[in-house]
């Protein structure tokens, strides 16, 4: 279970840029289930994922998961958090240039110091699983978006977390590619992970896979 | 710990992975850092084998040597100086020396002549140091004349080239027989160059010294030691000299490592956020980039360092010749003796390796302890 208590953030405090993201959101986020959270762009919907998936620190309010609290955690126990509770897709993809597929979905398991060889055969079966395993040598920046998108979930997954967060995971592809991600975002939530995205792209609350939609507008949860 | 080599090489995978990708500069920086290693160390390891040479040929170097002072001048030593010195206690050994410089026009050196104490070449006949051999183009059996400072020619039998072994001293040497040498320079029988005093005990050199100048109070008497520190000043202050010319050179490099090291790119930046993002810790992220600084410095201090040592011991130093062996014109074609001093070696990696990977940390540092929900709102 993810809960918000009264959470808000706010950005560049005290200077004269200072802007507040989200505004006193207390919500809670069973697990298992796919959650959306459905906003226009500037919303705080990307803030508001940070903040679960513990990438910032809220401002005001508290962050817990499964019951404890990770808002004040130090920074070595937030980073082992991201490391093995989440798994994280983002809107850019934010793929290494220059690394292969391959390197790139190992990443998050370096710091775990697990066998490099089972690390690197978990990561040639993801990629198999995602249909590509014939692109395990290639470098990301030569990869069409559908397919960065699919390796974006494959490095999500290689530390094997139960909860997926996923940032506007349609943004950057057609139709066609829109719903093959939504797909395999839906056989996660089948294997029983808590998966959470952002989106304000109608195709992905037309799927079944969205079971519950959290409406956001300027950083204020809609009733 | 089986965790803990598994994390390091995963930081090491990437960071070898991080230089390939951005192989243009990090290859140029490679290559100036190796050349830098070279220059050092080629300098270091010269002066110090030198150095080690000449305590070497020290070491059969007798304890005191005696000369005469004629109003602060050397002037030949009298014979009967050595009947006054006989019998003195604490010296095992007295001899008078034969020794000289003489200027050849015909190849326009300085040559030493040198009456050996031991087995002189019969008279007539000589032994030349291979540098001279060389330079004349003298084989055992050639015969070849110089002219005596009477002005008449004085003909020599090449009995044997001197051993390149030794050549550090003997490049210039002609070792002749006395009575050779009081002819071709018109010295009466009973004067010698100095004299040459081997004291049993080390610890009574001082004392006997002491004693010499008491019995002959016009005599300079010059310890072993003397000369050995005399050697080492000078071979210091060439080290020194060329040293201060190559800090110049490490200036321009401090200048180039430090910009190209400490300056992160929007890229490497945005890198580092997007691994903290996936889990790597501000110590993973400095581990890793640690890693990066200590390949291209390590590999690049091996580099410079198995060159200069090469250059030194393999190819005799071509670079440095002229500074650090001196201004003779012979030069001496010798090999110097490899030794790895591990005091020194630690000093140059310490020097070379350290500043370089301090120098990437920093920023890298910095931006590692930056949110990494940067990377999330792209």
């Amino acid at each position: 279970m993810i809960e918000l208590h009264q959470v808000s953030k706010v950005f560049n405090p005290g200077q004269g840029n200072e802007y507040t993201a989200i505004h006193d959101v207390s919500l809670a986020i069973e697990p298992g289930r796919c959650t959306a959270l459905r906003g226009p762009s500037g919303s705080g919907k990307t803030t508001l994922l940070g903040l679960i998936g513990g990438l910032s620190r809220p401002s005001r309010g508290r962050v817990r998961l499964d019951g404890r609290d990770i808002s004040a955690l130090p920074e070595r126990f937030l980073t082992e958090l991201r490391r093995l509770r989440f798994g994280f897709v983002f809107q850019q993809f934010q793929l290494i240039r220059g690394l292969s597929v391959l390197e790139n979905v190992m990443l998050p398991a370096i710091p775990t110091g697990h066998p490099y060889r089972q690390v690197r055969a978990r990561a040639l079966g993801l990629l198999e699983d995602l249909g590509l395993g014939h692109r395990a040598a290639t470098e990301t920046q030569w990869l069409s978006g559908g397919e960065a998108q699919r390796v974006a979930i494959a490095r999500a997954l290689i530390n094997d977390p139960p909860v997926i967060l996923a940032d506007e995971p349609t943004a950057h592809l057609d139709s066609g590619l829109s719903r093959q991600i939504l797909a395999v975002l839906a056989d996660l939530g089948a294997q029983g992970r808590t998966v959470i995205l952002s989106s304000h792209d109608p195709l992905v609350f037309e799927v079944r896979l969205v079971e519950r939609v959290i409406d956001i507008r300027d950083g204020a949860l809609l009733p | 710990m089986r965790a803990w080599i598994e994390r390091q090489r995963g930081l090491v995978d990437y960071a070898v992975a991080s230089l390939r990708r951005r192989r243009g500069r990090n290859l140029g920086l490679f290559l100036a850092y190796t050349l830098l290693v070279f220059l050092l160390a080629s300098v270091v390891l010269y002066g110090d084998a030198l150095r080690r040479e000449a305590r070497a040929l020290l070491a059969d170097a007798p304890e005191l040597v005696v000369q005469r002072l004629n109003a602060g001048r050397q002037d030949l030593v009298p014979g009967a100086w050595l009947d006054k010195l006989q019998g003195m206690r604490g010296v095992r050994g007295l001899e008078g020396r034969l020794w000289g410089y003489y200027y050849d026009p015909a190849i326009a050196a300085n040559l030493t002549f040198q009456v050996p104490l031991e087995a002189p070449p019969p008279p007539g006949q000589v032994g030349i140091g291979a540098a001279l051999a060389r330079a004349r183009g003298l084989e055992p059996g050639d015969v070849f004349s110089l002219r005596t400072y009477a002005g008449q020619p004085y003909a020599f039998t090449v009995a044997r080239i001197l051993s390149p072994a030794s050549d550090l001293a003997s490049a210039d040497l002609l070792l002749l027989h006395a009575a050779d040498y009081r002819a071709f320079f018109g010295l009466p029988a009973d004067v010698y160059t100095d004299l040459a005093l081997r004291v049993g005990n080390e610890r009574e050199v001082r004392k006997v010294a002491e004693k010499v100048l008491e019995r002959l109070p016009g005599a300079r008497v010059i310890a072993r030691d003397e000369m050995r520190r005399t050697y080492e000043a000078a071979f210091n202050w060439r080290q020194g000299l060329l040293l201060t010319l190559l800090s110049t050179v490490l200036v321009a490099f401090a200048l180039l490592a430090w910009d190209k090291a400490s300056g992160l790119s929007a890229e490497e930046r945005r890198e580092i956020g997007i691994l903290k993002a996936l889990g790597w810790d501000t110590g993973d992220v400095l581990r890793m980039k640690l890693w990066e600084g200590a390949l291209v410095s390590l590999g690049a201090f091996l580099a410079g360092y198995s060159l200069a040592w090469m250059h030194v011991f393999h190819a005799d130093a071509p670079l440095f010749t002229a500074v650090l062996k001196g201004w003779s014109v012979l030069y001496p074609a010798f090999s110097l003796r490899p030794q790895v001093d591990l005091a020194q070696l630690a000093a140059l990696a310490f020097l070379s390796v350290l500043p370089y990977v301090a120098a990437t940390l920093v920023p890298v540092w910095r931006a590692a302890t930056l949110d990494p929900d940067e990377v999330m709102r792209g």
